[in-house]
């Protein structure tokens, strides 16, 4: 029983990242607004860290890096380290997520996003000597958080009923124990 | 439930292994170059044919906007064309004519070396970048129609990128206009060399790449000048277009000169690409060479 809810629930998480995945890589692309595309990636990672937790966040942050790694021109892994530390981080805020209100979310969706701007800037721009952080903040990360918090808003209801579905999931495992 | 909590994994240690696990992935390739290794299966055999359905499926619908003109229209564009082909086909018996010609006396000259000589395969782009801060892309071929790392990528007439990581059924490609982007160039006019690299931040401001580091003592360069890749690049192949001088000023040290180009390639409206199967030799192991230098 406790093998096939965790089968279950890996097999439910891992769709949503391929459908993600294959969201961000191929048809995002055709919805370039002012020279950004969202970060479906992020949202899928952040709503599961604050839905389910640390080590959740974590593992489905490091499978969407490694992920984006693949058909990536950078160092091998980059992106994984970035992607786990966000999920990390937002597995802090399942304690006060409820699922009553969107405003948790968009905080919190808005303010990862942020902070992977700076990360990538700090890590793949600093490191080769481009400064001017102002311009790449005003050009590059506010207008993809603006885009990705948006997006956000539609993404938030099939997560919030994946979530819930997880939740019933691991109360009928519960059940069948007792 | 307290077996529940005997087996439960404190979340500090999940972090700390999986912190782990991503930095030694990361020296490991940034000492070996690895990129993907049994990952790349994966790729090959899920996403790469989704993205290409999707991708597929995505041209066709704005091509079936693009379908529907009236009868009318397309009458009066028929002829037109027809009239266009005849033009055409006399002109193009004249530069055969002179083609031929051309060729004999570049046998003479031993003169072949142009581009058009270098043995190419086609293929399509199939996804996007992943970011908003580097410009790279996935085309629908890899090393089983013998696509290898380093190989150069064109698009119409110019350098459009170079191939940086290489899957059996697929490749990614890093765009000239990428931040990380450097190459080895020469101004056609003048033959002087200089570096050419991709700006995020010009590219975002003017649609340009940059260039640096050229010497011309006798002010010779000037704007519309072509710029092509030099023949002392690790990566490029000699004289491939990359685009034209649009500015060009004087370094604070006075001994060099930098400045703008525009690049020939229309990034924003990019879908198939052309391949060099063909390597630069030079004559150095390609493992050896720098990651930043190109």
């Amino acid at each position: 029983m406790k093998a096939l809810y965790h089968v279950l629930k890996a097999l439910t998480i891992g769709l949503a990242l391929f459908l993600c995945y294959i969201l961000q890589t191929s048809i995002m692309s055709w919805f370039t607004l002012a020279g950004v595309v969202p970060n479906v990636l992020l949202i899928f990672t952040g709503m599961l860290g604050f839905m389910r937790g640390r080590k959740v966040g974590a593992l489905a942050g490091l499978c969407s890096g490694l992920l984006l790694d693949l058909f990536s021109a950078n160092l091998f892994g980059m992106y994984a380290l970035i992607y786990m530390l966000l999920g990390y981080l937002n597995g802090f805020f399942r304690k006060i997520y409820f699922g009553d209100s969107l405003r948790l979310p968009v905080i919190l969706v808005a303010t990862t996003d942020l902070i992977y701007g700076f990360m990538i800037y700090c890590s793949l721009f600093l490191s080769r000597g481009r400064i001017g952080l102002s311009y790449y903040f005003l050009h590059v990360m506010v207008p993809e958080m603006v885009y990705t918090v948006v997006l956000s808003l539609v993404f938030y209801f099939p997560m919030y009923h994946m979530n819930q579905f997880l939740d019933r999931l691991e109360k009928r495992r519960d059940r069948g124990r007792a | 439930m307290n077996r529940r909590d005997k087996i439960n994994i404190p979340s500090h240690f999940v972090l700390l292994t999986l912190l782990i696990f991503c930095i030694a992935l990361l020296f490991f390739s940034y000492a070996t170059g690895f990129s993907g290794g049994p990952l790349q299966t994966v790729a090959d055999y899920v996403f790469k044919p989704m993205q290409q359905g999707l991708n597929t499926a995505g041209e066709a619908l704005l091509h079936s906007s693009e379908n529907r003109k009236s009868r009318k229209e397309l009458m009066v564009e028929n002829e037109q064309l027809k009239n266009k082909v005849t033009e055409l086909e006399s002109r193009l018996a004249n530069v055969q004519l002179k083609d031929s010609e051309l060729k004999r006396l570049e046998g003479l000259y031993k003169l072949d070396r142009s581009y058009s000589d270098y043995d190419m395969t086609g293929a399509r782009i199939i996804a996007k970048g992943t970011s908003n801060w580097f410009h790279t892309f996935t085309i629908n071929k890899g090393s089983k129609d013998g696509i290898k790392r380093n190989m150069n990528v064109l698009a119409g007439d110019g350098l459009c990128g170079v191939v940086t990581t290489v899957g059996s059924n697929y490749a990614v490609v890093r765009s000239v206009i990428a931040d990380d982007t450097n190459i080895s160039a020469m101004i056609v006019s003048t033959e002087d060399n200089c570096i050419v690299s991709g700006d995020l931040k010009r590219m975002n401001e003017s649609n340009m790449i940059d260039f640096s580091s050229l010497s011309d003592s006798k002010d010779k360069v000037k704007e519309g000048d072509a710029v092509v890749t030099s023949n002392i690049s690790s990566k490029y192949l000699p004289g491939i277009l990359i685009g034209y001088v649009s500015s060009c000023k004087a370094d604070t040290n006075q001994l060099t000169k930098s400045g703008t180009i525009t690049p020939v390639v229309d990034f924003s409206h990019l879908t198939d690409v052309l391949v060099i199967t063909q390597l630069k030799e030079t004559g150095e192991s390609p493992e050896s060479k720098g990651v930043s230098k190109e």
